[in-house]
């Protein structure tokens, strides 16, 4: 069936009189209405306990299994469950985002709201981010604190490091936010996908020390590369240059995935537009 | 309860159009029977109406087992609380598919029938809630089978190795666990309607509660304090128990205490069980509270 007007983007030309305006104020009521409803779901303490807290036991486990006799396995796995914090956020925050709101209902108003996609997008996502740096940190202080864990951190390799993971990271989140949307069944999706990612994603120990061909498969993902560069780059002060081997990868996936991103999120939007069917169950 | 509830589906009264007095009626037990049975089958069609969940759920405990047994090999450890890691692991998973299980199924009954809208007639049918919940329980563990051949297949691959000596100790254990997860689903089913956070309790429970039970490393690794608290779920001894008889060859006598200690944690959790399932149904039919958000 030809549409009698075709299908062009409403969203606001990135040049047009105060557009700049518009996608910030999107922004920043995005921002706010995720956090009404995350804070709405569960109170404070709720919310502190299940996104803020989380992360302490699983480096609570970590230490248990590693006891006193593997110290720098666990200096490792506190670093890195912190770090995980982004990869679970990309998984169950970014990667749940579209689908969550499409069984709200408020998906279509989302699409065909005057401003642009990414305007929203990063107003939920900075709420995700948020949550994220929070949980990292109670993960690092308690890895300080109750383990004893110390570090000395190369800010600019970390700075680095981090900003080429969370952007990996965020392109990776896009994809799964497609495709959550497309199965219409995001959750069972993020929760298919996770293990695989905390197994090959070298969350409790270098991805380095995986049998040969699951570390094969995990170098083809950004997260031992980047779990590694932030360990050494928090714990022994590693640098830009020391890091190379990690960062060189790291910066490919920081490139290559938020672009697939991008392109999967178009599909999805052309895939929208010509289906109408994103308010079916 | 009383036996004149009448049988559901049956050849007499509506459906043959005898009057009503004529209409066939089972005893309480065939009838709480029947409320488990009806209820363990919906759960579990239910669990199965998408391909993914049916993928998914044996998937988590398979990769996160091999996750756990190559984080025990980065640590250079190939034993643990004297058997292999393995092994150790192998029961310990079977802990956590049980804990998970007993989670998103008694536990979470109530609050499936409040998010679909069917919480009202449940509490006006003369179905007993216990029954409804433990049909939700049983529906999670029968859901929950393959979840436990994949996991034992994996430990049979990487070398696990039963070493039982009193088959009756082994059962005895098994049962300890599942009546405990039973217990525990009980608890939860109330608790977790009434906090109107049931969700985010049940997420929120799932990884103390490994951490506590001892499913990842032996229970006496925990500090004090810790090991105190971990003595308050039934889930502990009974994995404890299961561990002795299943891979270090203890009698039923020597798993004696731990059983009892299992079985005696999971009547005080019934217990609470019973008393929130209470007040869930006079929240229910005196506040009318119960389909509000």
């Amino acid at each position: 069936m030809r549409p009698s007007v075709p299908a062009s983007s409403i969203s606001t030309s990135p040049g047009a009189p105060g557009a700049f305006r518009l996608a910030w104020q999107a922004t920043a009521a995005s921002w706010r209405a995720m956090l009404a409803e995350r804070l709405g779901h569960g109170g404070l303490l709720g919310y502190l306990a299940i996104w803020v807290i989380g992360p302490v036991f699983q480096i609570a486990i970590a230490a248990l299994i590693y006891g006193a006799g593997q110290p720098a396995l666990l200096r490792y796995a506190v670093v890195a469950l912190s770090a995980n914090t982004v990869v679970f956020s990309t998984i169950y925050f970014v990667g749940e985002i579209l689908d969550r709101e499409r069984m709200k209902g408020t998906l279509i108003g989302l699409f065909l709201a005057p401003c642009p996609r990414f305007a929203w997008l990063t107003g939920f996502a900075l709420v995700g981010t948020v949550e994220t740096a929070l949980a990292a940190a109670v993960g690092l202080a308690f890895g300080r604190f109750a383990l004893g864990v110390r570090f000395a951190p190369n800010w600019p390799a970390l700075a680095l490091t981090l900003l080429l993971f969370l952007a990996a990271l965020w392109g990776i989140g896009i994809i799964f936010s497609a495709i959550g949307l497309y199965l219409k069944k995001a959750n069972p999706f993020s929760n298919l996908v996770s293990p695989f990612m905390v197994l090959l994603g070298g969350v409790y120990f270098p991805v380095a020390l995986l049998p040969d061909p699951l570390r094969w498969l995990a170098r083809c993902l950004p997260l031992g590369y980047g779990m590694q560069a932030l360990a050494d780059a928090a714990l022994y002060g590693a640098g830009i240059r020391a890091l190379a081997p990690q960062l060189l990868p790291l910066a490919g996936f920081a490139l290559a995935l938020p672009a697939a991103g991008v392109l999967a999120f178009a599909w999805l939007e052309r895939l929208v537009r010509r289906r109408g069917e994103l308010d079916l169950y | 309860m009383t036996n004149a509830e009448p049988t559901m589906g049956t050849s007499a009264g509506v459906r043959d159009g005898t009057p009503a007095s004529a209409v066939a009626f089972v005893g309480p037990v065939a009838h709480l029977w029947a409320v488990v049975f009806m209820t363990a089958r919906a759960y579990v069609a239910r669990s199965n109406a998408y391909l993914i969940d049916v993928i998914r759920w044996p998937l988590a405990p398979l990769i996160f087992y091999a996750t756990m047994r190559l984080t025990y090999a980065a640590a250079g450890q190939e034993t643990v609380a004297g058997t292999n890691v393995a092994g150790f692991l192998l029961v310990g998973i079977f802990g956590m598919i049980t804990w998970s299980g007993t989670i998103w199924s008694s536990g979470y009954a109530v609050e499936y029938e409040r998010h679909e809208g069917t919480i009202a007639a449940l509490f006006l049918s003369p179905a007993s809630r216990a029954a409804t919940i433990a049909g939700y329980g049983l529906g999670g563990f029968v859901w929950m089978l393959p979840s436990f051949v994949v996991v034992a297949i994996l430990g049979w691959a990487i070398g696990a190795r039963l070493n039982v000596a009193d088959p009756l100790a082994a059962a005895g254990a098994v049962v300890a666990l599942l009546v405990g997860s039973l217990a525990c689903g009980f608890a939860f089913a109330g608790l977790f309607v009434l906090s109107r956070r049931a969700n985010l309790l049940a997420n929120f429970i799932q990884t103390p509660g490994y951490l506590l039970a001892g499913v990842l490393f032996p229970r006496e690794r925990l500090p004090e304090g810790l090991y105190a608290l971990s003595n308050a779920i039934p889930v502990s001894h009974a994995i404890d128990a299961l561990r002795a008889s299943t891979l270090r060859a203890a009698t039923l006598r020597e798993v004696l205490w731990s059983l009892a200690l299992a079985g005696a944690v999971s009547a005080v959790y019934a217990l609470v069980g019973l008393l929130s399932l209470r007040k869930v149904e006079h929240a229910a039919k005196r506040s009318g509270q119960l389909d509000l958000y």
